[in-house]
């Protein structure tokens, strides 16, 4: 499997019903990078990271991930091949933190997922003192937390994300920020469907989807300096 | 008497509780309101009076057997229609129908095979003497049925709550694309969960001629209506509700019967109304699905 094999999809076209709403987006990842997906509301972003993962149907295009086509797959056979999603909700509000991250790990088996969720508990000490607390009881930034660890219970290759930011506090936002900068220099992939600009720390390339269809690549730097990109990423003039 | 009619309540609520319960599994999971519960506790209560007719079975070994059997029915029955139902443009409604049709079907069926009359076991199979508690003397298949049953909810907590597969189940219950995107197989949880559903339909069926006085193929109506006032009277998707639904149920229902019996046949109506005018998300209900 070559570098640029990691993760590709190619003229991915998607909708809801009669609605079209991706139009031949170009992507590729290679492992170990952190891309960071930018764009106004309604520009396509959660309905890119959904097709990815196969709960919007794909219309169009092509789908690899580690040297295979995925496309045809369903969604948790993805999830188990290394494909996580992080959903902006992200938890299961009734169950306690630990169940959560039970159901995280469950295609671990009961031995492996219990020695992961204690490594886990090793980054995240706040989720260990909450064990037995139901999801729906942990503030947003825990909350938050939860999702990233639930999300990366079964140690997948690539984690996607959809607004992680959502919902919280901006002090909380650099938190997250922060276990997501540890998980990627641990070696995990990352793609992240951003607003807030902080998360633009963590970039090392970006995407700006104008439309359902990639208006801009680069890096941060020539996002900066690029007029067209900022007007879409901010879907605002000047 | 008042001691006598709560605890006869709690007997028979512990057996309304596991018949609301299957049915509450199975729409949590599912989002499907199986109006073929009632008809699948009948099958289960002809179980029982064949098996011990014809075959000279202790009700238990048929409930162990019944309800095996219906699990593996109903985990085998799951893709055959689900999944078509799940894709229609709107799957409650679609799903109410089908299962309707489901039930007139069982019903019907019921008719050809066993005939309309009135089928009991009359035989003292767990025992001719009377038990007594809390001072009051009980029919000895009151209290090993309100035993059993209890037995049998807790065999389903220990599930939901103290094992792996429950945690997923109950993930299913709270969101099936979050379930999906955890890499949890939602077909095959859902699936089992309709064997479940079935299985405890069916066990608490095999109770039933000992608690309702005799099974024929139209208590399935009456069962199933009961079974929703039960689930809706706890909360919808909330299996501990159910319990409590089941036991305000049964302690309801011996108390109009023991003092205004003519009125006993309203009661699953009077408390579905009750609880829908009154607190829609049911007493354990807090505006959101639990599991």
């Amino acid at each position: 499997m070559s570098v640029e094999d990691f993760f590709r999809a190619a003229g991915v076209e998607a909708g809801y019903g009669a609605l079209q709403v991706l139009w031949g987006v170009e992507l590729s990842l290679r492992q170990g990078e952190s891309v960071v997906l930018l764009g106004a509301n309604g520009a396509g972003k959660t309905t890119l990271l959904r097709t990815l993962l196969g709960l919007v149907p794909l219309w169009r295009g092509e789908i690899r991930f580690l040297g295979r086509r995925i496309e045809t797959w369903p969604t948790e056979t993805r999830v188990r091949a290394g494909l996580a999603f992080m959903t902006e909700q992200g938890v299961f509000p009734n169950l306690s933190v630990e169940e959560n991250l039970a159901v995280g790990g469950f295609h671990l088996g009961r031995t492996t997922a219990r020695r992961r969720i204690g490594e886990l508990y090793e980054m995240f000490a706040d989720l260990r003192e909450k064990r037995r607390e139901p999801a729906a009881n942990l503030s947003g930034g825990q909350r938050k937390l939860l999702a990233v660890a639930k999300a990366v219970v079964a140690r997948p290759r690539l984690l996607l994300m959809d607004e992680p930011s959502a919902g919280l506090a901006p002090r909380l936002v650099g938190q997250v920020v922060e276990i997501l900068r540890q998980l990627h220099r641990d070696g995990l992939t990352l793609f992240i469907a951003e607003q807030n600009v902080k998360f633009l720390e963590l970039a090392q390339r970006t995407l700006v989807l104008e439309g359902g269809r990639v208006a801009f690549r680069g890096t941060v730097e020539e996002l900066r300096e690029n007029d067209a990109a900022r007007k879409a990423y901010f879907g605002l003039e000047g | 008497m008042l001691v006598y009619a709560l605890t006869a309540g709690v007997l028979f609520g512990l057996f309304y509780s596991l018949v609301g319960l299957g049915l509450n599994l199975v729409f949590g999971v599912l989002r499907m309101v199986n109006l073929a519960h009632g008809q699948f506790v009948m099958l289960g209560g002809f179980a029982a009076y064949l098996a011990y007719v014809r075959l000279g079975w202790h009700p238990l070994v048929t409930m162990v057997v019944a309800a095996a059997l219906f699990l593996g029915i109903g985990y085998l029955l799951y893709p055959l229609f689900a999944p078509r139902l799940a894709a229609s443009t709107d799957p409650e409604m679609i799903s109410l129908v089908f299962f309707f049709g489901v039930a007139e079907m069982i019903q019907a069926l019921a008719v050809i095979g066993f005939g309309n009359n009135q089928r009991s076991i009359y035989a003292p199979v767990f025992g001719a003497a009377p038990v007594r508690l809390l001072g009051e003397r009980f029919p000895a298949a009151w209290v090993v049925s309100g035993g059993v049953s209890l037995l049998a909810l807790l065999a389903v907590y220990l599930y939901l709550y103290r094992s792996r597969l429950g945690y997923a189940t109950r993930a299913v219950m709270a969101s099936r694309e979050e379930a999906l995107v955890s890499g949890l197989s939602v077909g095959r949880i859902s699936a089992l969960a309709f064997g479940i559903g079935l299985a405890l339909a069916a066990a608490g069926g095999v109770l039933s001629p000992f608690l309702l006085g005799g099974v024929n193929p139209g208590v399935g109506v009456g069962l199933t209506m009961t079974a929703f006032a039960v689930v809706v009277l706890g909360s919808l998707g909330n299996p501990l509700g159910t319990v409590l639904g089941g036991l305000i149920y049964g302690v309801s229902l011996m108390l109009m019967q023991s003092y205004l019996s003519e009125w006993t046949n309203l009661l699953p109506y009077l408390l579905l109304l009750v609880v829908l005018l009154v607190r829609p998300s049911g007493l354990l209900g807090r505006g959101v699905r639990h599991a």
